[in-house]
């Protein structure tokens, strides 16, 4: 268990029995007030962040949570294939933890996977991934209307805006954290 | 053979130069490096002859104790490159605003004095954890001893002095801090907010005077100003007080320049004695500044029947909360019943004065050792 002075940065812990991470902790003592402690905690599993006043004294329980190290082995079904690249044991994934991971999912993609109580509950892509071409209408020279982007299917599936110069084929570097197109690689 | 110069450290040397590091008061000069060969950083060296102009001075730079470590010097997470800079700057300017408080006081024609750190009862506050040591405790803070001085006949005490709370950690919290508390007998506490107003004035750079005179407003006030449209009455009782204040009130107060709030309700009396004519409320006083609470102050309570019937209330809270339960100050009582002259008392937290003169944002930046790097 963890006391309120443990309460820092970084620190995981269970809140009504779901996994947060604490983003700012601040120790409060009013002069003739009891202490606590001012916190903001983000929901590892929802990201939605929350405020709450910790009393001096009061306990709270750890987070089992850790980020793993894995590679996407293949789509099995409903489900994804990852390898523990700690110890080459195989996982399966729903797609519903995968979520929009998925739209930028190329085999043998090395990525962080979280465990919550060992259970897999979300995948983190690295932030940048290169990503090649699978179909894109020909841009027309001079047509600025549409923005001067037009769409582009990803050998992953996501469908994403591009440049008008963008071809078939090329390889593009995306933000995944965005979905957006950052640079293309090589043609 | 050197003769009674500065001693310098030596920080960092280039082919041709010396970075060193005055030790008489903490500044930094970059000298030619001239001379020996063989000086290396982590050296302690005097300039020999006489010119000693700030950049390629040309005196001879002569070593006195060579630095025998193999490390590398100074090593990144190392003790003199965590602490050289501008925490040494910042302990020179704590220096000086000590001085200048001690100065401000013996000016008043107070009597500076020390009371016991080490105590039998350390005071029965709810919210303050005491440090055990050995079968004593030591002090949170030196108000009962300090008020016996006063019914002795000591009406103009001033204390610089440790204090000691357990738990307290944080960017404005250290469970050793610095005090500086100060009584006057014959006075209320608004002769002590005028105090405050002159210390301040005394101990602040110039360019940050414009924050004074300090604002006053009673608590009730304060509510009625921060406070939500559906809050702005004070609560009848703590429970309700407390997230209001700290959410809605507190975070307003020293903001801009410094504030003093008055009349806290009468259930937050501590030591202070309810008003004369209004005895919802207590004649205590908290000031901040630089979003900090600096002072607290009381005209002090100085009648011994409703001070143990506080006592008695604050021994069942704390039992309540399962907290240790400290010994009754028998001998603070006795000088309550053998009475008490009308007095004032204020305690400031003096870490804090120097965070705010010296624009710090932290505790550790103004103090030698933090507890976590003793």
């Amino acid at each position: 268990m963890y006391d309120t002075s443990d309460l820092r940065k970084g620190l995981k812990v269970l809140v009504d029995g779901a996994p947060y991470i604490v983003v700012e902790a601040q120790f409060v003592k009013p002069g003739k007030g009891a202490a606590f402690t001012r916190t903001k905690m983000k929901n590892l599993l929802t990201g939605r962040v929350i405020e709450q006043n910790i009393r001096s004294g009061e306990k709270l329980a750890p987070a089992d949570v850790e980020d793993r190290a894995m590679q996407y082995l293949f789509k099995e079904g409903d489900a994804f294939v990852f390898m523990d690249l700690g110890n080459y044991e195989q996982l399966h994934i729903s797609a519903e933890m995968v979520g929009e991971a998925a739209l930028f999912l190329k085999d043998n993609t090395e990525l962080q996977v979280m465990l919550f109580n060992s259970r897999p509950v979300g995948v983190t892509l690295p932030t940048f991934m290169e990503l090649k071409v699978i179909e894109s209408e020909p841009g027309v020279k001079g047509d600025t209307a549409t923005g001067a982007s037009k769409q582009a299917k990803l050998e992953s599936g996501a469908t994403i805006q591009v440049p008008l110069f963008i071809n078939q084929g090329d390889v593009l570097k995306i933000d995944t954290r965005t979905g957006q197109y950052v640079e293309r690689v090589s043609r | 053979m050197r003769q009674g110069g500065s001693i310098y450290r030596v920080l960092a040397r280039s082919e041709t130069m010396l970075r060193l590091a005055c030790l008489d008061d903490a500044s930094e000069r970059l000298v030619s490096a001239s001379g020996d060969d063989a000086i290396t950083p982590g050296d302690f060296v005097c300039i020999e002859a006489a010119s000693t102009r700030s950049y390629g001075a040309m005196g001879k730079v002569v070593r006195v104790a060579p630095f025998a470590g193999c490390r590398p010097f100074p090593e990144a997470d190392g003790e003199v490159a965590r602490l050289w800079g501008s925490r040494m700057q910042r302990l020179r300017a704590r220096d000086l605003v000590v001085r200048k408080v001690r100065q401000f006081f013996y000016d008043e024609g107070f009597t500076e004095v020390e009371t016991p750190l080490l105590v039998p009862s350390p005071g029965l506050e709810v919210h303050l954890d005491a440090i055990a040591c050995g079968s004593e405790y030591l002090i949170t803070s030196p108000e009962y001893q300090m008020k016996r001085l006063l019914g002795a006949g000591m009406g103009k005490i001033f204390q610089i002095c440790k204090c000691f709370r357990a738990g307290e950690e944080s960017d404005r919290h250290n469970p050793e801090f610095t005090m500086l508390e100060w009584y006057r007998a014959g006075a209320t506490y608004e002769t002590l907010m005028d105090d405050c107003d002159r210390l301040f004035a005394a101990v602040l750079p110039e360019a940050m005077q414009s924050v004074l005179p300090s604002r006053r407003t009673t608590m009730a006030e304060a509510f009625a100003q921060f406070a939500q449209p559906e809050h702005r009455v004070v609560p009848e009782n703590e429970a309700e007080f407390w997230p209001i204040y700290l959410e809605q009130v507190e975070p307003k107060l020293g903001q801009q320049g410094v504030d003093i709030v008055c009349e806290w309700p009468s259930y937050l009396a501590a030591l202070a004695r309810r008003k004369p004519g209004n005895t919802k409320v207590a004649e205590r006083f908290e000031l901040f500044a630089g979003g900090m609470e600096l002072v607290n102050a009381f005209s002090e309570l100085t009648c011994a029947d409703e001070q143990r019937t506080r006592f008695a209330e604050d021994l069942a809270a704390r039992k309540r909360l399962g907290k240790p339960a400290y010994p009754v100050d028998e001998r603070f009582l006795a000088a309550l019943d053998e009475g008490l002259p009308p007095a004032a008392g204020a305690a400031l937290g003096l870490d804090r004065l120097v965070m705010l003169a010296t624009d710090s944002h932290k505790l550790e930046e103004v103090v030698t050792f933090t507890t976590r790097e003793r």
